[in-house]
């Protein structure tokens, strides 16, 4: 379990397991002072994980675009705009050498993104040069090509989705709700032991 | 030889002219058209500007209706793809709203004129520029509408290869000194074209290697095989 150490990752925590929060609710929640809250929610909305809604309520945002290196980006650009490319095209429209792009093709590949398109002559020396093309699952990468999925500590979840089942009345009502709420205390109990172990 | 992009007068050009498209304060926001023969070296210069930015370059394949215009450019700019016209287009709207960028289409000739309607739609209700390269049908295209027309703020002619350039592309992309006779027999063989000039000048560098020449004269040049010969009966 990674332990919370300061309001803006004890916000991030609680905001991931309950999707929409109110700045009054996080304070009592989370026993923060006004400062402390105020600066956290500042700086989750300037990195883009916490959309404003309406008067002191918040969205969370599951999936941010995070920075990437400049090079990496033009790379990116580079595949996107010419359908089938060789590294050499690559390497000449992003501004870099073929040996990084060649390197980077070769992570791609084994991850999905690229596939090979056939062969040509080079423009410079001896024999063939491989070619690629964007596979959907590449295109889809090309238009977001680094994104930031958080997700929330196990603990923290099986918390909130214990207080969702024991709210709701429904470990009251139905008897598979409570076999669900007593495998998520015994799951907590687990957690907490491993913790106070460590 | 080295592959790399001549910054010729029309590269120039055209990167002077989308500056004045793009600047919505103090320049002419509006269609800019880039126009020319193929080989002019058009799609590689816009290539080159779509990965120095964030612009969208959306590729016109062969007869492309409107509606899979419209798909195509969604899916570019969020990743949908709406089945309607109309609710790509809304969809398209809101995106480029939120985040103005500058859209390049190029092969924009094989568009058809609804196309290039529904484009001219976007461009009046975002205000973002919109650069359409083809070949010289797409000037043809818009010249003869008046509604087109009267929105396009620039045109670029990519006009055919020069001898400047040549001796430039040469130089840089093969370390040889062509000299003017020679380049001048070259631009008569490639009628203006990069493609057939890139073909000669990649077996010329083979040529000099082996006779160890780094000065380029027109015997060379003459002695080059015709690539499109007729089959002689």
């Amino acid at each position: 379990m990674s332990q919370a150490k300061n309001p803006t990752e004890m916000l991030r925590q609680y905001a991931a397991a309950n999707s929409i929060v109110k700045k009054n609710e996080v304070k009592i929640a989370l026993d923060l002072t006004q400062n402390q809250i105020n600066h956290s929610f500042d700086a989750l909305r300037q990195s883009g994980e916490l959309t404003r809604i309406g008067h002191g309520l918040y969205k969370w945002v599951p999936t941010i675009d995070k920075p990437v290196f400049e090079v990496t980006e033009k790379i990116w650009r580079a595949m996107k705009v010419k359908r089938v490319f060789s590294s050499s095209d690559i390497a000449q429209l992003a501004e870099t050498t073929i040996e990084y792009v060649y390197k980077l093709f070769r992570k791609y590949k084994a991850d999905g993104y690229i596939k090979n398109a056939g062969s040509r002559r080079p423009t410079n020396g001896s024999g063939t040069e491989k070619m690629f093309r964007l596979t959907i699952k590449g295109q889809n990468k090309a238009r977001r090509p680094n994104i930031s999925t958080f997700t929330p500590d196990p603990l923290v979840m099986d918390t909130v989705n214990l207080n969702r089942l024991v709210c709701s009345g429904l470990v009251i009502r139905e008897a598979s709700s409570a076999k669900d709420a007593i495998a998520i205390c015994e799951r907590i109990i687990e957690s907490l032991k491993e913790d106070m172990k460590g | 030889m080295r592959k790399i992009l001549l910054e010729t007068q029309r590269v120039v050009a055209f990167r002077q002219a989308i500056k004045v498209v793009e600047d919505t304060v103090k320049g002419h926001p509006g269609i800019m058209v880039v126009w020319g023969y193929s080989g002019r070296g058009k799609s590689s210069c816009v290539e080159k500007y779509a990965t120095e930015t964030n612009a969208v370059y959306l590729y016109i394949e062969n007869q492309l209706t409107p509606t899979a215009l419209l798909k195509q450019l969604c899916r570019e700019l969020n990743g949908m793809e709406p089945h309607q016209k109309a609710m790509a287009k809304r969809i398209i709207v809101e995106e480029l709203e939120d985040t103005p960028r500058t859209l390049l289409i190029d092969e924009a000739d094989k568009l058809c004129i609804n196309g290039i309607e529904h484009l001219r739609d976007i461009h009046d209700m975002t205000g973002i520029p919109l650069v359409l390269i083809g070949e010289p049908k797409i000037y043809g295209t818009l010249h003869s509408r008046k509604r087109l027309w009267s929105r396009v703020t620039k045109t670029v002619e990519f006009g055919p290869v020069t001898i400047e350039d040549i001796v430039l592309l040469g130089m840089k992309a093969c370390d040889l000194k062509v000299k003017p006779d020679a380049a001048n027999e070259l631009l008569r063989r490639c009628k203006g074209d990069f493609r057939p000039l890139y073909h000669d000048l990649r077996d010329i560098e083979i040529r000099a290697k082996a006779n160890a020449i780094k000065e380029i004269e027109q015997d060379l040049v003459q002695g080059l095989p015709d690539r499109k010969k007729k089959a002689e009966p």
